[in-house]
Parts: C-alpha cells; sequence; structure tokens
C-alpha cells in the first residue's frame, strides 16, 4: 500500500509538472496569436487554399489565388481598380494609333526594379516578348512586333485590331507584369525569385514552397508612401475549417472562402466582403459532334438548357451567395440581356419535345468531366445529372481531384462536355475564353464562324464604348439562343476579412480582390 | 547483438532502394502530362512539348529512374518539376518540422501511455475498465477530427495557443514548444490509448507470473516489483508495438500537417502528388524510408537491452 501511495505521489508530480509547462507554453503562445488583434498592423497575412503554378508570372496562371502570388512582387503597366477603370502604373499613358494596328505605350520616370535596375523601353519590350512566348494567355497573340520607340516609349504593332490589349497588360492579365533583365537573362530564376518592380519583393530565405510566402515591402518602390504593410505572408492552408481558426484566432487577416464557410466566418464576428464574380455551370465543347453527335444539334443543347431547374440547384447549392443565370454576362454589365434569362427557365415537357424533335425521343448518354476546386462543382454535377435523367438523359461522371488530372483528362478526347467556372470581365474576354477558335476552353477546337465573326466584329471597337456594348449585347444573344454551354449559377467571390485591415473590395466589373491595395483599418 | 544490428541495417538498405523504385513506378504509371497541368488549359502544344523536353519527360521512364538514383547516391535529389527548386532545398525546412511533430507524438504516447497502463494496474478493476473504455474511444477517434476540435478550444475559444503555423525552435523556444502541442497531442492521442493498452495488457501477465510471485513471497516492494521487475518484462512486447504506432504516427502526420498547416513533409507530400511533381515525391519518399529504418533499428537495440533473454538468443 505504501508503494502503490508513493507511486500516485510521484506521478501527482509528474502531472503537475506537465500541467505548469503546458500553462507556461500557452501563455508563451498566447502573446503571439493575439498579438495581431491590438497595434496597426504592419504584417499582414492572406490565407490562400493552394500555392502558386509557379512563382514566374507567364506561367502562374489566373484568377485567385494563383494571381496573388506575382500581383505583390511584380508591377503591372496598366492599373485597374476595383470598379474596373484603368490608372497609370509603370505606364503613364498609352494609346491606339488611328488605324487601331499599333498602341503606345508612355513609361514611366525613375522606376527601378527591386535589384535596382533602371526601367526602359527596352527592358519592357524584351519582357513583353519573354511573356508573348512563354504565356498561355491570349491578350498578346494579335501582337506582331513590339518596339523601343523612344528611351521611355514602346509600341505594339497588331496583326489585327484588338481592344484588349490594355486588359491583357493590367493586373489581371498580367502580360504587362515587366520582368526585369537580370530575370530574363536566366529564366529558370524565375520560378525562385522576384524581378519585379512592383510594391513588395519575396523574402526567398523565410519563404517555404507551398507553405507560406513571404514578401516585404520593396525599398526600390516607385510609390512607396502606397506600400502599405512592412511584410505581407500567403499562408497555404488547403482546409476550410483551419482557415476560418486562423482567422478567428487573428493568424490571418483575410482570406478567400467557400459559401459553406462564409456564414460561420460572418458570425463569428468577421467582415465579409462579396461580389458577383463568376458563372459556373457546363461546357459543351463538343459543338461539331466529334465524340457524340447530339451535341452537333442545337435543340439537344436547348434541351440541356431547359432541363436544369436553376433556382432550385442554385439556392441548394450555394444560398444566397448566388443567383440562377443562363447567361455569361454579369447582370448589369455590357453584354447581358435581360430578356434572356427566361429563355431556358425550367421546362422538363418542353425539353423532351425537343429532344424528340432532334431524334433522340429514347434520351443520349455522355460523359461529363467534373472540373476540381471552386465553387462546389461536384455536387453541381450530381445536381444537374439528376435534371438531365428526369428528360432521359444518362450522364456519367468523371471527378479528378487534382486540377493536374483534370487537365490531363480534358486533352483525352473522351469528354464532349466539362462543368467549369469562368470569371467575369469585359465581354469579349469572356466570349473569345470559351466560344471563339482559339478560346481557353475550346478543348475540341470547334470553329464556330458566327461566333468568330461576332468576335472580329466586337474587337473593332474600343471597349465600354456604346458600339461596343451593342455588338456585346449581339453576340451573348447568339451563343445563349445556340446553347453553346449550359450557365447555372452567378456566383460570388467571398472573402472574409478581420477587422484589423481594410479596402478588401472589388466588383463584377473587376473580381479579383488586389491585396495591394489593402490598408490597415487604423 | 552487434551482429542483428549490423544484419538488420543491411536489410534496410535495400528498403531504401525498394522503396522509392516502387513509388516511382507507381507515378510513372498513372495517366497524366506534367508540362500541361503546369502550363494549364490555355498551353499550346509546342509549349507543352517545350516544357515536357526541358524537364526530361520526353525521355523513357527507366533512364528518367536511373538518372536519378544516380543523384541520389550523390546526394542530388533531382529539381521540382513546379518550382524548378533543388528538391533537398524543398524538403530540408520541412524535416525539422516533421520530425518534431513525429518524435513529439513518440514521447508523448510512450511516456503518457505507460504510465497510465501501468497506473492502471495498479488500481482498482474500474479504473482498468475506465482506461479500457478511453483507449478503445483513443484509437476510434480519427486524428483530423480531434485536431478541429482542439483548435475549436484551445485556439479559438481560449486563444491559448495558435491555431496553425510552426515557430522553429532557433526563433523561440516557447514558441516552438506552443505551436507543437496542439499538433502533437492530435498525432500522439490514438498511440496514447494504444500503449496504455499494451502496457496495461502486458503488465498483468507479467504481474501474475511465478517470478513475480515469488518475489513478492520474499517481501520485494510493490514499487520495485512494479517498475523493476514486471515493466522491464512487459516492455519488449510494448517497444515493439511502439514502432508501428510511430510508423503509423508518420502516416497521420500527413493529415496533422494539413489541420495545423505545418509546413513539414506531410504536407508537401499532398501537395505534390497532387501536381505530380514526381522527383519531390521520391525525395520524400526516400526521406520517410530513412526515418522509419532507423526508428526500426533503434528499436531492435532497445530489446535485446530491456529483455536479457532476447540478447541471450
Amino acid at each position: 500500500m505504501k508503494s502503490q501511495s508513493r507511486t500516485r505521489k510521484l506521478l501527482a508530480i509528474a502531472g503537475s509538472a506537465s500541467t505548469i509547462a503546458l500553462v507556461a507554453v500557452a501563455l508563451a503562445g498566447c502573446s503571439s496569436t493575439s498579438g495581431s488583434k491590438t497595434t496597426t498592423l504592419t504584417s499582414m497575412t492572406l490565407a490562400a487554399p493552394n500555392g502558386p503554378n509557379s512563382l514566374d508570372p507567364a506561367l502562374n496562371g489566373n484568377g485567385t489565388p494563383l494571381i496573388w502570388y506575382t500581383q505583390l512582387d511584380y508591377a503591372p503597366l496598366i492599373d485597374r481598380d476595383q470598379n474596373g477603370k484603368a490608372h497609370p502604373d509603370l505606364a503613364t499613358s498609352w494609346h491606339y494609333t488611328s488605324d487601331r494596328l499599333s498602341f503606345v505605350i508612355e513609361l514611366r520616370k525613375g522606376v527601378k526594379f527591386s535589384d535596382g535596375e533602371a526601367l526602359t523601353a527596352d527592358s519592357v519590350v524584351n519582357s513583353l516578348e519573354y511573356n508573348k512566348k512563354n504565356s498561355t494567355f491570349p491578350y498578346l497573340s494579335n501582337v506582331s512586333t513590339i518596339t523601343a520607340t523612344g528611351p521611355l516609349e514602346v509600341t505594339i504593332a497588331l496583326s489585327t485590331p484588338d481592344p484588349l490589349l490594355p486588359y491583357g497588360l493590367d493586373q489581371e492579365g498580367q502580360e504587362g507584369d515587366i520582368i526585369a533583365p537580370e530575370g530574363l537573362k536566366n529564366p529558370k530564376l524565375l520560378t525562385t525569385e522576384s524581378f519585379g518592380a512592383g510594391e513588395y519583393v519575396l523574402d526567398t530565405s523565410s519563404t517555404i514552397s507551398n507553405s507560406a510566402y513571404v514578401y516585404t515591402a520593396n525599398p526600390k518602390y516607385w510609390d512607396k508612401k502606397s506600400v502599405n504593410f512592412k511584410k505581407f505572408t500567403i499562408k497555404v492552408i488547403a482546409d476550410d475549417n483551419s482557415t476560418l481558426a486562423a482567422l478567428r484566432s487573428g493568424q490571418v487577416q483575410a482570406a478567400q472562402i467557400n459559401s459553406n464557410t462564409a456564414a460561420a466566418g460572418k458570425a463569428a464576428g468577421l467582415t465579409l466582403e462579396t461580389a458577383n464574380s463568376a458563372f459556373v455551370g457546363v461546357y459543351f465543347a463538343d459543338i461539331e459532334g466529334k465524340i457524340n453527335p447530339a451535341f452537333a444539334n442545337v435543340k439537344v443543347r436547348q434541351a440541356l438548357n431547359l432541363a436544369i431547374n436553376r433556382p432550385s440547384v442554385t439556392k441548394a447549392l450555394y444560398g444566397t451567395t448566388a443567383t440562377p443565370t443562363d447567361q455569361y454576362a454579369a447582370k448589369g454589365t455590357p453584354g447581358y440581356v435581360a430578356s434572356l434569362e427566361k429563355l431556358y427557365a425550367y421546362n422538363a415537357t418542353k425539353a423532351k419535345a425537343l429532344l424528340a424533335e432532334a431524334g433522340y425521343a429514347n434520351g443520349l448518354s455522355f460523359p461529363l468531366l467534373v472540373q476540381p476546386g471552386a465553387l462546389n462543382q461536384n455536387l453541381l454535377a450530381q445536381s444537374m445529372v439528376q435534371d438531365w435523367k428526369a428528360i432521359g438523359v444518362n450522364v456519367t461522371l468523371t471527378a479528378p481531384t487534382a486540377f493536374s488530372d483534370y487537365v490531363t483528362d480534358l486533352e483525352s478526347g473522351k469528354y464532349p462536355a466539362t462543368t467549369y467556372n469562368f470569371y467575369y470581365s469585359n465581354h469579349l474576354t469572356v466570349m473569345q475564353g470559351q466560344f471563339t477558335k482559339p478560346a481557353l476552353y475550346n478543348f475540341l477546337g470547334y470553329d464556330d464562324s458566327k461566333a468568330n465573326a461576332f468576335a472580329t466584329q466586337e474587337r473593332s471597337s474600343d471597349i465600354g464604348t456604346a458600339a461596343n456594348n451593342a455588338v456585346a449585347a449581339k453576340f451573348e444573344t447568339y451563343v445563349v439562343e445556340q446553347a453553346l454551354a449550359d450557365p447555372v449559377s452567378s456566383a460570388d467571390t467571398l472573402m472574409l476579412t478581420s477587422k484589423t485591415i481594410k479596402n478588401v473590395q472589388f466588383s463584377s466589373a473587376f473580381p479579383i480582390p488586389d491585396p495591394t491595395k489593402w490598408e490597415p483599418a487604423n | 547483438m552487434l551482429r542483428r544490428v549490423g544484419l538488420r541495417v543491411l536489410g534496410s538498405l535495400a528498403l531504401l532502394i525498394v522503396v522509392p523504385a516502387i513509388t516511382f513506378l507507381i507515378q510513372s504509371l498513372t495517366p497524366s502530362n506534367v508540362a500541361a497541368s503546369i502550363l494549364g488549359l490555355g498551353a499550346t502544344n509546342t509549349q507543352i512539348a517545350a516544357l515536357n523536353h526541358q524537364l526530361g519527360l520526353d525521355q523513357p521512364a527507366i533512364v528518367r529512374y536511373f538518372e536519378w538514383l544516380v543523384g541520389s547516391l550523390h546526394g542530388d535529389l533531382g529539381n521540382s518539376y513546379v518550382t524548378n527548386q533543388a528538391v533537398t532545398t524543398i524538403l530540408a525546412p520541412r524535416i525539422g518540422v516533421s520530425l518534431s511533430l513525429v518524435i513529439g507524438a513518440l514521447l508523448v504516447f510512450t511516456i503518457v501511455g505507460l504510465l497510465l497502463g501501468v497506473l492502471s494496474t495498479n488500481q482498482n478493476r474500474a479504473v482498468g475498465r475506465i482506461i479500457d473504455i478511453v483507449s478503445s474511444a483513443g484509437i476510434a477517434i480519427p486524428n483530423f477530427w480531434l485536431g478541429v476540435i482542439l483548435i475549436g478550444i484551445f485556439s479559438v475559444q481560449l486563444n491559448v495557443l495558435p491555431a496553425t503555423g510552426y515557430v522553429p525552435a532557433a526563433t523561440s523556444a516557447s514558441l516552438w514548444i506552443a505551436s507543437l502541442v496542439l499538433p502533437v497531442v492530435a498525432l500522439a492521442f490514438g498511440g496514447i490509448t494504444a500503449v496504455a493498452k499494451q502496457t496495461r495488457d502486458q503488465m498483468l501477465i507479467a504481474l501474475d507470473s511465478p517470478y513475480i510471485r515469488s518475489l513478492r513471497v520474499n517481501g520485494v516492494p510493490d514499487l520495485s516489483l512494479t517498475y523493476r521487475h514486471a515493466l522491464r518484462n512487459a516492455a519488449g512486447p510494448t517497444v515493439t508495438v511502439l514502432g508501428l504506432i510511430f510508423v503509423g504516427a508518420l502516416s497521420g502526420s500527413v493529415v496533422v500537417e494539413n489541420i495545423f498547416v505545418l509546413p513539414g513533409l506531410g504536407s508537401q507530400a499532398v501537395q505534390s502528388a497532387t501536381q505530380h511533381d514526381l522527383p519531390v515525391i521520391q525525395g520524400i519518399a526516400l526521406y520517410f524510408t530513412i526515418i522509419v529504418v532507423v526508428v526500426n533499428v533503434l528499436i531492435d537495440i532497445v530489446i535485446p537491452i530491456l529483455n536479457p533473454k532476447v540478447r541471450a538468443a
């Protein structure tokens, strides 16, 4: 009995010591975790669900979060504000020549890259050439030559008029992210180091790839007073619950989240910023019927659109953070046609009749590829499959978990259609991303001469002009009536932020939250 | 004993060849187009072909494997397809994180598990049953769920420990420990209960054996009976189980690192696997194999020290 008592005493002592140690550690941890809540924020942390494709701005892909990794350290030629209006950045002015076949850029004087080298017309030419060759974006595809026409003047010659250059050269288009000559000398270094002229510079010693990307204020930046944080970290947090916990405990000040997390974050006192930012639905790539001849028939495509109960699917999947749509332009933006909204109002009977008229009275089958990632596309696909089943269309789903596998599947030539989400931008960019040849999503390479003609017509005038808007509406009407795809919901981008930062705003006109514009709240 | 350990080390060297080879084979058989996935949807065939050539992916798999093997013998594990960084550079800051996590968990489930196991044999049956029930629950509770619960209580509600992230020991020892407390508990919990149950069962067998009864009759104190004689005898099977639990903890660390956003080998493994970044996956497989081999060799050394019967054999 005596020895048992001694055992218990020993355990009690060990237990007490462990408790004291744990409390001490907890207090130490407490001082670090709560510190960010009190003083003016000098160090900002943004959570992102995945790391970059590459730190080379030409290879990093588009959309958030990818764009953030190069937006911080590479300044664009043109800056676009949250309402979509263009402002000078590395370029002070720009204009098309009267024949619309040249685009002249005047550069800012006195700008230096983060390595101290001066920005010149030659360095801009070389950087644009590099982006033209290596970037997978289409913005420079109509460029024939890029020439330094003065010490601080660059002229881009076009093979055909293209009003999208000012969009390609802004922070979303990324073709105007100018790379220093030292980086262009050895492009392999672009994947690990900063060679930009942006607000921040990558701190390679503190960065751990795919975990935390640490940027510090660039001492060579041309407008130091506009740099709002001494340190800016992008922390990769794949798990939604961990993201929310990091926000709530003050470790992270901002994060892009999904609709499931939005309500919990708002209830916890975080600020929710939203803007109608992208549409989600199914893209029909097999318009020429190479894989399944049914897709070449407009009545089949229209039937597939009519069979979807958009209000029901949208409410079930996205709650109040999305609205049903059958269009590609955001409500209230150029190209949007209000009367088209009811064109594919849910009508299974009419859908069946259209299938019968097209020669598919007994229904049809096809495989659908599900894009991994944003906006609950897996659930969206399952909902659509149920609606299609009701009209006799049997769809088998393939849902790769990684985007790399998705790209591989897309190129396999087995799939006539895929789910997708597409960020809103100017109307021409959205159309040229889908319905022209070539187009980002046109992975089977179909050639719709009318769509191509509309694109040519829309390219012949400046974006936002009355003439351009009129063509945009006609183009939109054509692709919706032809049911070239099956959009279902117009969804919001959702950002949760702590009260310690402000100016995290964006809009349908420019749905990319720009971290270089965020500021400490006090 | 030296011969036994020597043979074990030699056998383990074969593992260092076989495991990365199997990893390479599996990844090579998985349909993927690394260049296309890196370049994204808008890439042209020319761009994809150029990147495949640049990455050496236009070479036959067998050539690529032997290049990797020869390089690894010289300490060069190649470069990441995605970031172009040297694999050793990518993994260098992560190995310390993973080792801190799994060694921390090893210490916790060993010490706490042994104490609970011994304590339960010294107490009445009710306490033993409670520990049995808790042990079963501990094995059944998934560490990712426990991790979320711990974050909810200690980080979000009480705000006493960080929800995510890792602070290196060189930066601050106290913050390093603070960043590891919750992940270590989440990872070790199942191990604690398994060790406690194993220890209790072995202790009950040992305490019921004739030699313990003889010692008790001869007046040897209970404390000495428990710790000097019974525990030492029970420790052999428990240490063997510790090795298995450690390997389980190593795979569990992949999930725990993701929940707590620790920049360790596990979280990198998940990211690299989704990107088909074969050189990094190979490097991680090699590092994990080395860790398992070292732990197994250590166990082979410890068991004969604890149990003279094994030493004699």
